[in-house]
């Protein structure tokens, strides 16, 4: 057995505003390992690397690296101690080149002026032996997400690091790019580096890790051995409870079309074209799934169904009515339910009470007038209604939006734009950073939708949630809709990848409109 | 020993509950500010004690001094709730003072000149005159604003002086009063116009009454009228209220239309109740301080009513100081402003944070 080069014993983390992050709290990490630290959103992950890598100081207990107990003022001792981190929000200058941005702050200097050569060649060393294959001439804003992460890699390993910490390094990678990432960290911990890889993807731990440490509400549940377990033991310990099954899908034949988009074109401000001469439709009871990496052209699509872009060219059709760009307000007044992609800024207003945010689009409703005001009784009863039947965790309707947990906030979203049952729901990003909990619900949510007959046009970043859902799935990349297949037992995360990171496209069929 | 403790815990909890942080902050300030004042009259006054007495209760000795009470607050509620129309709705209006202005002399100018009418009738259109004035004055800002864009806080300031100004020269001219009075003003309205006392048991002017009736009804259109809701979420969130199908442009038109009119209904109970006349410029920074109750009262209509009367007080007693001392009624304004700085400091932050993040999120979209 190898020696530990961390050891957190015993940490806590109570914050001033008495939230408790992290309660007695052990991990250690073993030389040359990667070890993979998972829990849901708020477990505690973040706050305990944070305090590793000298970002936080802990309220009580002790850290020691390499054996000696540390008491890191910020990043520059963790970092002096062979400590590097990888941030989720990349840390980089887009407009300096791949070597000025790995070297800044420790640029080496001939006289006063910075010896740039010395600096390529030492990284092009660094960057050969771990397969980190990078153009260091170029500048940063020239490079994709992957390319990216790999130079901030670069850069701890330039700082001399051994012990990396990354913290949630594939949110934003494809299938292929994960995979060449974990390609690179088994070269690292082959050469002897360590790993620390922060993650809520239970796939990927069992797939790289060696060791895997479970966080639930600040503390630390189990520490095994990555071999000795299974996918579903370690989402058992995470959400603290087992995972019900997935509700049976209901299946349909020939239903009619509800949805229909014809020779699509969008545009933004920046540029012409964001969104391609795109074509689909979608029947009652069925998930249409629009997979894609971010930015490809989906957030300008929804926006365009949705009213709040103007349509360049081509049709929409609801339910055989031509509804190409309705007003906002005209498109509520349709059997349309919308989830939007950011709850935060147009999916709920935090300020209001829960019980404003939940009876947006039904206050109009004759029924909930009382003379010139608003009927008190039926507001309440009707907001009541929806936090009971969609298990919205809070004390009142009266509180703010603001008051509950993401998880809540988008299952409120979800309870007022499902409630009355439309015909077509616009989800984007469902499920974006909640926890597994409310994840299964708002899926379950969604299936039922279909099941009674709704169409579903589903958007999402997250592979497994279009392979969980969808009934047959879109590919964006680009702006268009480079193939739309069935989604069967044939359709591999790989091949997905494949077309949405522009490698591959569909022959032109009949059936894609 | 247990128990007092969790006596006090329990009382606390419920004074948490019902003055919730910014109220709670407030008092503090209020409190702060008293405190300093009255540090400022003990180094700048010979006879300090004289001076505390005068600025505290004095006010509350005659009837006289209670009824001035009532009438000082009578515009600074009124104005506050029209400030608050426009803050809950997330706008700046600035022009209340110009509003406040042309409401005054719409309605002196409809006191004068219509003529022939049944007397309650002709109250009934004074009074028209004097909210349509104010509303039509800040619907230009409100339509530039909705229509083009354009920055409101601009636009009202700038509609002030027009307003002062473009009077003020009317008054020097044709409008002056032909008695020949040397005041720059317009002739003295008919008596039987004018706001009366209450009753004689009740001397205090009836303006108070108007005051209180706009504030509580302000408070049910804000607080449980859909119109109301839609206009808070407005303030609230601009995005999400566009993504429920809300017309912005129209909850703009709203808020400027109503904050205008009970600016300008302000400005002729004004002239009715305490002046009798249109004199040049006759309550200067007014507008500026309705915006004040507001941010006190934390844009609450019905708490404008307390700021208001809070103010009402301090005003009749810097007043009367100044007839004791040596120290000047800017005292008061004094105070406003220590509060207001330590108030602002912190609420203005938090306004203008949630305003820039929904200009961004709007030209995100």
């Amino acid at each position: 057995m190898s020696e530990n080069v961390i050891e957190m014993q015993n940490v806590y983390k109570i914050y001033p505003n008495g939230t408790v992050a992290n309660k007695g709290i052990n991990f250690s990490v073993r030389a040359g390992e990667i070890h993979a630290l998972v829990g849901e959103n708020g477990a505690g992950k973040s706050t305990l690397m944070k305090m590793l890598f000298g970002l936080e100081r802990p309220t009580g207990g002790s850290i020691k690296v390499n054996g000696r107990e540390v008491r890191f003022k910020s990043p520059k001792d963790a970092m002096a101690a062979g400590l590097g981190m990888v941030h989720q929000e990349f840390m980089l200058v887009p407009s300096f080149t791949v070597v000025e941005n790995v070297a800044l702050g420790n640029e080496l200097v001939k006289g006063i002026i910075c010896d740039r050569k010395t600096e390529r060649k030492k990284m092009q060393k660094i960057a050969e032996e771990f397969g980190l294959e990078i153009d260091l001439n170029s500048r940063i804003y020239q490079l994709p997400i992957g390319v990216k992460q790999r130079v901030e890699i670069l850069k701890t390993l330039y700082n001399g690091a051994k012990t990396i910490i990354l913290d949630e390094p594939t949110a934003v990678l494809t299938p292929q790019e994960t995979e060449e990432l974990f390609q690179s960290l088994r070269m690292l911990v082959a050469k002897g580096y360590t790993i620390i890889l922060i993650t809520h993807k239970i796939q990927e731990v069992v797939s790289v890790s060696d060791r895997v440490t479970v966080l639930r509400d600040g503390a630390v549940i189990r520490t095994m051995d990555t071999r000795d377990t299974t996918q579903e033991e370690i989402s058992t310990l995470m959400v603290g409870r087992k995972l019900s099954p997935p509700i049976a899908r209901k299946q349909f034949s020939d239903m009619e079309t509800v949805f229909a988009v014809k020779g699509l074109n969008v545009s933004n401000r920046r540029k012409a074209g964001a969104v391609k001469d795109v074509s689909f439709s979608i029947r009652a009871g069925e998930v249409f799934g629009i997979a894609g990496v971010d930015g490809n052209g989906q957030t300008e699509l929804i926006a365009a169904l949705t009213g709040f872009a103007p349509v360049n060219s081509g049709e929409v059709y609801f339910q055989g009515r031509k509804i190409t760009n309705m007003t906002i307000a005209d498109l509520r007044d349709l059997s349309i339910g919308y989830i939007p992609e950011d709850r935060n800024t147009m999916g709920a207003s935090l300020d209001s009470s829960i019980g404003e945010n939940l009876v947006l689009n039904v206050l109009k409703r004759k029924s909930f007038s009382w003379g010139p005001l608003i009927d008190q009784k039926a507001f309440s009863a009707y907001s009541d209604k929806l936090i009971r039947n969609f298990e919205i965790k809070t004390d009142s309707r009266k509180l703010p939006m603001r008051s509950m947990s993401g998880g809540n906030v988008q299952k409120a979203v979800v309870a007022r734009e499902l409630s009355e049952d439309p015909k077509l729901i616009i989800a984007c990003q469902p499920t974006r950073g909640v926890d597994i909990a409310s994840i299964e619900y708002i899926h379950n949510k969604i299936i039922e939708q279909r099941n009674a007959g709704a169409a579903v046009l589903l958007v999402s970043t997250e592979l497994t949630e279009i392979l969980a859902l969808s009934d047959r799935i879109g590919m964006m990349y680009n702006g268009e809709l480079v193939a739309v297949v069935n989604n069967d037992e044939a359709l591999t995360e790989n091949e997905i990848g494949l077309y949405i990171l522009g490698l591959k496209r569909q022959e032109r069929s009949d059936d894609l409109a | 020993m247990k128990k007092t403790v969790s006596m006090r815990s329990k009382i606390w909890a419920v004074l948490k509950k019902v003055f919730n942080d910014d109220l709670l902050s407030v008092l503090f300030a209020v409190v702060f500010s008293l405190i300093i004042g009255c540090g400022l009259i003990f180094i700048i006054s010979d006879e300090p004690w004289r001076a505390i007495e005068s600025l505290f209760v004095l006010p509350f000795k005659t009837s006289y001094q209670v009824s001035n009470i009532f009438s000082k607050a009578t515009p600074l509620i009124l104005l506050g709730v029209s400030a608050s129309v426009t803050f809950q709705s997330g706008y700046f209006n600035m022009g209340a003072q110009g509003q406040f202005y042309v409401g005054a002399f719409a309605g002196t100018m409809a006191a004068i000149y219509v003529t022939g009418l049944p007397v309650w009738l002709h109250i009934a259109i004074v009074y028209l005159a004097a909210v349509a004035g104010g509303m039509l004055y800040a619907l230009i800002a409100g339509v530039l604003r909705a229509y083009l864009n354009t920055n409101e806080v601009v636009v009202t300031l700038m509609l002030n002086y027009i307003a002062t100004n473009l009077i003020a020269g009317l008054l020097s001219g044709w409008l002056r009063d032909p008695s020949g009075s040397t005041a720059v003003r317009t002739q003295y309205l008919d008596e039987s116009l004018l706001l009366s006392d209450i009753s004689a048991a009740i001397p205090i002017n009836k303006g108070i009454l108007i005051a209180l009736a706009v504030a509580a009804a302000v408070y049910f259109f804000m607080f449980k009228s859909k119109s109301g809701y839609r206009q808070r979420l407005v303030g609230k969130n601009m995005l999400f209220a566009r993504y429920g199908g809300i017309n912005i442009n129209r909850t703009i038109l709203i808020s400027f239309g109503l904050a205008g009119a009970i600016a300008g209904l302000s400005g002729a109970v004004e002239i009715l109740g305490v002046h009798g006349t249109y004199f040049n410029d006759f309550a200067s920074a007014i507008g500026g301080d309705g915006l004040i109750m507001s941010l006190l009262a934390g844009f609450n209509p019905l708490l404008v009513v307390i700021s208001g009367l809070f103010f009402g007080y301090l005003k009749t007693g810097a007043q009367i100081m100044q007839q004791n001392t040596a120290i000047t009624r800017d005292f008061a304004a004094l105070i406003q402003t220590i509060i207001i700085m330590l108030i602002s400091s912190r609420m203005l932050a938090a306004y203008f944070n949630k305003r820039r993040l929904n200009k961004e999120v709007k030209e995100l979209v």
